[in-house]
């Protein structure tokens, strides 16, 4: 009866160690998918991340809003060096500006100059739509 | 302006819209196995992404991320080239969705809001559209909503004041197009991404979508 229980002591912990090394195993098999998933794909950008180009956008508003823009736009933008990039502007008035930004969201510069149409919107109306 | 302003100003625009990208254009790029090299995430490598995972690339699968912005929370951000939306939760936080975009062409940017929100939306394509493809000739009174339907499950209807631009936040029946510009200018979304968006935003919500040198200009 003894050794019937120990041997049954030794079958559960055989058992038991072989479905805590199947969970490891699964959990490492896993991890080397979502490794190899998250690392296959890259983003290789030249622009202004969206914040720093906000940031030129919101500066700008306050300092052109003055000459009555109402809004003011990122149309472009490139780095300049690692931590700098410049971003072109154009307000609702067709007012154009070029802000330089540090990626601390710091906007160093906005110069303004020239003006170019924005195309008028569609007069389309209803359920139409363009997916 | 003075001089020496006028030839900054010059010599930064001729930077920003005449220099040419760097080696590896800005773009979203997939490992190649096979060739042992980084290429442009296209339709092909999205299909086969897909097929294989059964999901779009983590990269595009919502997330909260920090954003530092003054623009107050509620509000939709859409950064067209990195195929990102985000919706502001905080002045430091947001939701960060992956979307498809127009392709080339069809590309744009303004600021706009949101005037009207559907469930399973029905939708009728722009004559333009049918002109472009005679198949959709069948839906010039509207294609009724559901699971085929371009449309997805949710839309919110993007207006210039008052006035419809034509374009929409959706969802879609294409899941693989998540990361890639293939749309006509709508920002689709993956089904359970718009259904969750859709509850967050509020009619009179503002969408601002940033594109780098768009083919035009909404809501400007």
């Amino acid at each position: 009866m003894r050794s019937k229980t120990i041997y049954g002591w030794h079958c559960l912990c055989k058992k038991g160690v072989l479905a805590i090394l199947v969970i490891v195993a699964g959990c490492a098999g896993k991890e080397k998918a979502h490794y190899r998933q998250d690392h296959m794909l890259r983003s290789v950008y030249e622009t202004a991340p969206v914040t720093l180009q906000l940031a030129c956008a919101n500066r700008a508003a306050r300092r052109l809003g003055h000459g009555g823009a109402r809004k003011v736009l990122p149309v472009a933008s490139r780095r300049m060096a690692n931590d700098l990039y410049v971003v072109m502007l154009v307000t609702s008035e067709g007012r154009r500006a070029l802000c330089s930004v540090d990626s601390s969201s710091n906007v160093l510069s906005i110069i303004d100059e020239g003006t170019f149409e924005s195309e008028p919107a569609s007069s389309l109306k209803g359920e139409t739509a363009t997916p | 302006m003075s001089s020496k302003s006028r030839v900054i100003y010059l010599a930064l625009l001729a930077i920003v819209v005449l220099v040419p990208g760097a080696v590896g254009a800005s773009q979203t790029q997939i490992y190649d196995h096979e060739r042992h090299q980084w290429v442009p995430y296209d339709l092909s490598h999205a299909r086969d992404y897909f097929n294989r995972y059964n999901q779009v690339p983590d990269l595009f699968s919502r997330q909260i991320v920090a954003f530092e912005t003054s623009e107050e929370p509620g509000t939709i951000i859409i950064d067209t080239d990195r195929h990102f939306l985000y919706y502001i939760f905080s002045h430091f936080s947001a939701i960060r969705y992956g979307i498809g975009v127009g392709r080339e062409g069809f590309g744009w940017a303004g600021i706009l809001h949101v005037r009207r929100k559907a469930r399973w939306p029905k939708w009728t394509p722009p004559k333009e559209m049918i002109e472009r493809d005679g198949r959709l000739a069948q839906y010039a009174n509207g294609m009724p909503g559901g699971i085929d339907n371009p449309l997805g499950a949710r839309a919110l209807y993007l207006f210039d004041r008052h006035k419809d631009s034509l374009y929409r936040i959706h969802g879609t029946n294409e899941a693989w197009t998540i990361g890639l510009n293939l749309s006509s200018g709508c920002i689709r979304m993956d089904n359970d991404d718009i259904v969750d968006l859709y509850e967050r935003t509020q009619l009179g919500a503002k969408v601002i979508v940033l594109m780098n040198k768009p083919a035009l200009l909404k809501g400007m």
